[in-house]
């Protein structure tokens, strides 16, 4: 599974690849993920204050942090760096394993890339 | 199903203006003070009756005879139309409340009360909605304390009114959420459709505290999710979106409906995203 993942680094409102961290040149398909971060991270156009407040009103700022796309055959993950949320670090998988192993390889994998900016 | 019930037609077809002057009127109940009683008038048109922001009654113009039909058809075969109108009068010369007497008569159960009353209601609300008649305001009053089990939320009217559009598809959508949805996650389903300009909703999940407002919204980001999505992948099933506020929100599709549910924490939206993954893994 490892051989087929796909990370990379980008940038949130550009949508632009900025480092390949694993896999070879970036696929059309991850590409293809990364030009649509930037409409799936644009969250301003509803009210989320109002629609968690019922049930977390002391939550303070709110922001998308991250996506989890699954599918029969992939999963994609964007997950935003919290000390830089304009970078996202994306992740490519075929669902060769479970889903929850993936993610936590992606959760993995951007701790290092965080511990890795410090 | 009892085939009694099959022969009252749908009176009101949802398009888009009726959709939009449901979600109108809904909204305008939503804003009252939380506790709030009385009546929202709508000139000759109707009238509906509030409390605390649920919807305890409603009538329409024309609508005379709808809930005796209603009533009648509770039963199988219906029951006599004298009986029903004898109740009535009975209950107008006694001032007793008309369904604890249908339900004391043991000719209707409190679940065909319930039905008949919601079916009446949200068709009241159908044609005052399609009428277009603007709210001339709301006037309180003290008389409080309906029976809880039949009042109506503006959610579980709207997904009524939107599940005419398919009824055996609303039916199936309302028991998917009830067999998917996990504790402290509230949620929706929707339909889409190119004449309307706001996705469909047509069902609620039970107990749901979601403001129509806010269905619409939860609603609107998953079809907006999945058009991005498919530009990349078009088999994505589920998405799974956490906030820094450890809210989470879970959009699914399944065929031509799709979910939504938001979910007061990360742990609750984990969960949620594993049966939804389990129930199309092979076996």
């Amino acid at each position: 599974m490892s051989s087929s993942i796909e990370i990379a680094l980008i940038h949130v409102r550009r949508g632009e690849i900025l480092e390949v961290i694993e896999g070879g040149g970036p696929s059309e398909r991850l590409e293809g993920f990364a030009a649509a971060v930037p409409e799936i991270f644009a969250t301003d156009r509803i009210s989320w204050e109002l629609v968690f407040g019922q049930v977390r009103p002391e939550a303070g700022t709110l922001g998308l942090e991250d996506l989890v796309l699954v599918s029969e055959g992939y999963v994609h993950v964007a997950a935003r760096l919290p000390e830089e949320p304009l970078l996202a670090l994306l992740t490519v998988a075929p669902r060769e394993g479970a889903v929850g192993l993936i993610l936590a390889s992606a959760r993995a994998r951007l701790e290092s890339v965080r511990e890795a900016r410090r | 199903m009892n085939p009694a019930r099959l022969t009252i037609p749908p009176s009101i077809p949802a398009d888009a203006a009726l959709l939009h002057g449901a979600v109108e009127l809904l909204g305008t109940i939503e804003e009252l003070p939380s506790d709030a009683t009385g009546v929202l008038g709508f000139g000759s048109y109707g009238k509906v009756l509030v409390e605390s922001r649920s919807i305890c009654w409603a009538v329409a113009l024309g609508m005379e005879q709808r809930l005796t039909e209603l009533l009648r058809h509770q039963r199988n075969p219906p029951l006599p139309r004298e009986f029903v109108d004898d109740l009535f009068r009975e209950c107008k010369r006694t001032g007793r409340h008309l369904g604890e007497t249908l339900l004391a008569s043991g000719e209707i159960s409190e679940a065909g009360l319930r039905t008949a009353l919601f079916r009446h209601t949200t068709e009241a609300i159908a044609h005052i909605a399609r009428s277009g008649a603007k709210c001339e305001g709301f006037v309180p009053h003290a008389q409080a304390g309906y029976d809880a089990r039949f009042v109506f939320t503006p959610p579980e009217v709207l997904a009524s009114i939107g599940g005419r559009c398919d009824r055996a598809l609303a039916a199936a959508a309302r028991v998917h959420l009830d067999v998917r949805l996990v504790p402290d996650s509230q949620g929706l389903a929707f339909i889409r459709d190119a004449r309307m300009s706001t996705p469909v909703i047509v069902a609620v999940g039970a107990q749901t505290d979601l403001r129509v407002a806010h269905l619409l919204d939860l609603a609107s980001w998953a079809s907006s999710l999945f058009d991005v999505a498919d530009l990349f992948d078009p088999g994505v099933r589920f998405v799974t979106g956490t906030w820094r506020s450890s809210n989470a929100v879970v959009a699914w599709r399944d065929g031509e409906t799709y979910y939504a549910a938001r979910c007061a924490s990360r742990a609750a939206a984990t969960i949620l995203a594993a049966r939804l993954d389990e129930a199309r893994s092979p076996t």
